[in-house]
């Protein structure tokens, strides 16, 4: 009898012990079942996020570019610990091999931008971010380019201040609300709270100091990253060398030769010589640029379908040819939209992208089809453009 | 005394054995219970899943319906402020809401040149014609990308389940004339709109 | 026997502990299920507004063919010449422009007054747009004396003068000499 009982304990004593075991593997399988289903939700959330506000962004940036003339000024602070990147290259040197686009870093949410137009930093990480457009024509209006900063990129530009250059004044006008300050020297050049300083360089006003290829870097600024730091320099000759840091010292990325700015008044709001100001870089700027010339390739081919269409108009049997000969003899013979148009094409197509014979002609073609409009419109014919 | 023995000896036995029917019945009970329990959690976790799959599904097919709605929204703004629809004004900033009617002739074809490697980055599946009103009726279709399929008898056939239209009104600029002789009369700004349809 | 009683008892009371947790969640579900019904008025905002503002500029710019006196007819921008014309004889019965929308209405005699002409032409494109694409709209033109202003040109397809939810295409005002100031506005509503 007393063993009954002595087995009947043990019995139970073994099951409570298997109970609890079982209790605990279940348990513990249940809790991370469901850990595990939070952990995934959570990545999937923030992935879920990060395209909102991509697409957010690239919402934002289409009303931006087309709001011409116009300062935006976006409030980010919800994306502060976020840093979207402007991304934009030309692999092979022609329209068709660009890969350009903007996203936030360390994510798959990115916007493929093969036909936009932006000038930006390479990495961006601020509580505001600043979107300004600007009408680039040449000489009819091709595309609005799109300069984008931020309120903790800084811009130090370099440049005699007693000067009466017209561009170096509209920048002091136009800059007046962003985060822009005018210097002689690189001792008055700080950190702040800045997250990316670019120095922009009016090599033809000289002051103080200049950045040169090999030059050093503002002394103070040397605790900044090598990417925190950039340069660009206007040249006398209408070019502009890009600058990156390479340990304590400047170095000139194009290293190919200096970049010219097509256009056609560079004393005017010039959209392609701001847009040096605002791109991220040598690489950037040209492939940007690319885009442009690309929609003028299209631009010029429907603005010859009107000029052939003004032909016809003015033709020598048409009542709005009596009222004004004049119409007719500018437009006959003319053939510098045509002109425009195959440089155009040239220059899009060549794998010398940028630096091709194409690309170099294309100013030279715009100016003949403005002189051409001059002439339309000073002899009140219709105007081209 | 060896029959009183017997007799609690019996008695202890039966007890025993209606103990142990008890706990007998009492296990299969709890069993029961547990099978009870078990079965209505999990029907209650099948609800759960129906109902999460369900809100899952309206909630895709709204964001689909708001992709579509913010595609509309800025197809129609870069449609409304193409330089290759604009009114330009020689160097001055070019007109709002107006399109020329000269540049709009000859679009159609530019666009459908340049619309694989071009305008589908742009305008995607959609779209996109202007209609006049004044001074009288007529229509360009300025791009057109519909989404189609091939189905199984080799046809080309529509592959989208609704179109989101958003209509503008616009100033249509005639310098030319075109429609002069057609109205019998000059008049250089007309009315009519644009639409930008863009399908799922 | 009163220990069985309360065994059955208690499963009972189990069992509808059971159901209430099921009927609990079932309306949590649904509750949850109704802010998946979303609205987003974004767009309908956005296209409203500039929609009203477009529909608007563009009438202003429109040249009307107004047929007095002959088979050619004058070339009259709305935003200019009619309103112009409107406002100064907005009061008196007959108009400098008195128009005809046709040479064969105008053989018809058939002529209006510039307001009536204007207000039969910007009927005509309204209804051919937001008309069709039916849209309540309404469209004022205000000639503005002090503090108060006389509603010169009216066109209205209902439902829109008191409407809550609707937009403005803003002021258009209109400095006409010696007149005064003209306030134009169309208002939106779906």
């Amino acid at each position: 009898m007393t063993d009954i009982f002595k087995n009947r304990g043990k019995n139970g004593q073994m099951t409570m012990t298997f109970n609890w075991i079982y209790v605990l593997i279940a348990g513990g399988i249940i809790l991370l079942f469901f850990v595990g289903l939070v952990v995934k939700q959570k990545a999937s959330s923030e992935q879920k996020l990060s395209y909102d506000i991509t697409r957010i962004l690239e919402s934002i940036i289409t009303a931006a570019t087309v709001s011409e003339q116009t300062k935006n000024f976006i409030d980010t602070s919800g994306l502060v610990d976020y840093t979207i990147n402007f991304d934009c290259e030309i692999d092979g040197g022609s329209f068709k091999n660009i890969f350009s686009g903007y996203g936030l870093d360390t994510t798959s949410a990115t916007v493929e931008t093969p036909i936009e137009a932006i000038f930006a930093p390479k990495k961006v990480s601020a509580p505001e971010i600043v979107v300004w457009s600007l009408p680039y024509e040449l000489p009819f209006k091709v595309i609005d380019l799109l300069m984008l900063t931020s309120s903790n990129t800084k811009y130090y530009v370099l440049a005699d201040p007693s000067s009466t250059d017209s561009f170096l004044t509209e920048l002091q006008n136009i800059t007046d609300d962003l985060n822009f300050e005018f210097v002689e020297s690189f001792d008055e050049m700080e950190v702040g709270s800045n997250y990316h300083i670019r120095i922009v360089d009016f090599d033809y006003l000289p002051v103080f100091d200049t950045i040169t290829d090999g030059g050093p870097i503002p002394p103070l600024l040397e605790e900044l990253s090598e990417d925190q730091v950039s340069a660009v320099s206007f040249m006398a000759d209408g070019t502009v060398n890009y600058y990156y840091r390479e340990e304590n010292d400047f170095q000139i990325e194009n290293v190919w030769g200096a970049i010219h700015i097509f256009s056609l008044d560079p004393e005017e709001r010039d959209a392609a010589k701001y847009g040096t100001i605002f791109a991220g870089g040598a690489d950037e700027y040209m492939c940007n640029m690319m885009k442009a010339f690309k929609r003028l390739e299209i631009v010029s081919d429907v603005y010859l379908d009107k000029f052939e269409q003004l032909k016809e108009y003015y033709t020598e049997n048409g009542v709005h040819d009596l009222a004004n000969q004049d119409c007719r003899i500018f437009l006959e013979g003319d053939n510098s939209v045509e002109n425009l148009h195959a440089e155009a094409k040239t220059c899009v197509s060549d794998v010398a992208g940028y630096l091709s014979a194409g690309c170099t002609n294309i100013e030279g073609a715009a100016i003949l089809v403005k002189e051409l409009n001059e002439n339309l419109y000073n002899n009140n014919c219709v105007t081209l453009y | 005394m060896k029959t009183c023995i017997i007799i609690i000896v019996l008695l202890y036995t039966k007890l025993k054995i209606k103990k142990m029917l008890l706990r007998k019945k009492k296990g299969q009970m709890q069993m029961m219970e547990t099978i009870g329990v078990l079965f209505i959690f999990f029907i209650l976790v099948v609800f759960g899943m129906i109902f999460y799959f369900k809100y899952q599904q309206i909630s895709f097919q709204e964001k689909q319906e708001e992709l579509v709605a913010t595609r509309a929204m800025d197809s129609t703004l870069i449609a409304l402020f193409l330089p290759e629809l604009q009114c330009s004004r020689s160097g001055a900033e070019a007109e709002d809401n107006c399109i020329d009617i000269s540049k709009l002739e000859g679009l159609n074809s530019v666009m459908s040149k340049y619309s694989n490697e071009y305008y589908f980055n742009i305008f995607s599946y959609s779209r996109i014609y202007v209609e006049m009103v004044y001074p009288t009726n007529y229509n360009w279709v300025v791009y057109d990308h519909e989404k189609t399929k091939i189905n199984d008898a080799g046809d080309e056939v529509p592959d989208w389940e609704f179109k989101e239209p958003t209509f503008f009104v616009v100033t249509l600029r005639d310098e030319m004339n075109f429609f002069g002789d057609l109205t019998g009369h000059d008049s250089t700004y007309g009315f009519g709109y644009l639409v930008v349809e863009v399908y799922s | 026997m009163k220990f069985k009683f309360k065994i059955s008892k208690k499963a009972q009371a189990e069992m509808i502990g059971l159901v209430i947790i099921v009927v609990l969640i079932s309306l949590g579900m649904l509750f949850m299920a109704q802010f998946a019904i979303n609205d987003k008025p974004e767009k309908k905002i956005f296209t409203r507004k500039g929609l009203a503002y477009s529909t608007m500029s563009s009438i202003m710019k429109t040249e009307v063919a107004c047929y007095q006196g002959g088979p050619d007819p004058e070339t009259l921008s709305i935003g200019k010449e009619l309103i112009d014309d409107c406002a100064k004889n907005w009061h008196g019965a007959t108009s400098e422009f008195s128009c005809a929308e046709s040479y064969a209405a105008y053989n018809a005699g058939e002529e209006k007054h510039s307001c009536e002409f204007m207000q039969d032409v910007v009927l005509l494109m309204l209804n051919e747009t937001l008309g069709v694409w039916n849209k309540d709209y309404q469209f004022r033109t205000v000639f503005v004396t002090g503090e108060t202003g006389d509603v010169v040109v009216e066109v209205d397809n209902g439902g829109c003068a008191t409407a809550k939810e609707r937009d403005s295409s803003g002021l258009f005002p209109i400095y006409v000499k010696d007149a005064g100031l003209v306030e134009n506005t169309l208002y939106l509503c779906d």
